[in-house]
């Protein structure tokens, strides 16, 4: 992706995401993609299971969710499998819906979130045990 | 997973595959290439077109029976411009111009 496509992206989600949610968001996403994380792509929830599954994700091991959004499939992940995830993304603005949302739902200890560029991410390397990302690359 | 293009096609039909795709759709080499040139090993790649098609469509469905209330909540034009754009994605993807593919590799563990 080009620095243009980058900037062009960060601004138009960083805008989707402030616009906020309500129940209508929340209904059309479970009946599109049968999941309420503030996803707005193509990975279903029977994908992000799949995901998990071919990824070995349990408790003890730690997720990086590139491109994360408002935390789609990382928490998801997270939240099924036990794992630990950090997510990251450069919308600033998702991320912090998506630790709202893992509060909310009981584990914030096992969730990080760094705004970072996936071009340029601040981890040393073998941090992490598995990776996922969700139509970033495209 | 990735949306790309299709492999194989025309010129002409690549050209409109990257103009209907998401952006950045295009790159010069296969996803499972990309992969395994950063070295992650027993990449193993499975189409789940069928589903993205679907899940595309039901996208442009929702949206259009819930669109006022969903506009609402966006800058005036934004979700119209995006239901168009979906709507140019999907018939791609309907020709089979862009594919999605869940592909998962594993980095070769170092000896000790």
């Amino acid at each position: 992706m080009t620095s243009r496509d980058e900037r062009e992206a960060r601004t138009d989600f960083t805008r989707r995401y402030s616009a906020g949610r309500t129940d209508v968001t929340t209904e059309v996403e479970r009946r599109v993609i049968g999941t309420d994380y503030g996803a707005n792509g193509f990975t279903t929830g029977h994908e992000a299971d799949e995901l998990g599954r071919r990824l070995g994700l349990r408790p003890g091991l730690r997720l990086l969710d590139v491109g994360a959004g408002r935390g789609w499939p990382g928490l998801y992940l997270a939240a099924t499998t036990g794992c630990a995830v950090v997510l990251t993304d450069l919308p600033a603005e998702g991320l912090v819906l998506a630790r709202d949302r893992a509060r909310a739902d009981g584990f914030l200890d096992r969730v990080t979130a760094c705004a970072a560029s996936a071009s340029a991410l601040p981890f040393a390397r073998e941090t992490f045990d598995a990776v996922v990302h969700s139509d970033v690359l495209c | 997973m990735t949306i790309h293009v299709a492999p194989g096609l025309t010129a002409r039909d690549r050209r409109e595959a990257v103009h209907a795709g998401p952006r950045a759709v295009t790159s010069r080499h296969g996803q499972a290439t990309l992969l395994s040139r950063a070295g992650f090993e027993d990449v193993a790649q499975v189409d789940v077109s069928a589903s993205y098609t679907r899940t595309l469509g039901a996208w442009i469905e929702a949206t259009d029976e819930n669109f006022d209330a969903l506009a609402a909540l966006e800058p005036p034009g934004d979700l119209a411009q995006r239901q168009t754009d979906r709507r140019v994605h999907l018939a791609a993807a309907k020709r089979g111009l862009l594919r999605r593919s869940l592909l998962v590799g594993h980095k070769p563990v170092r000896a000790s």
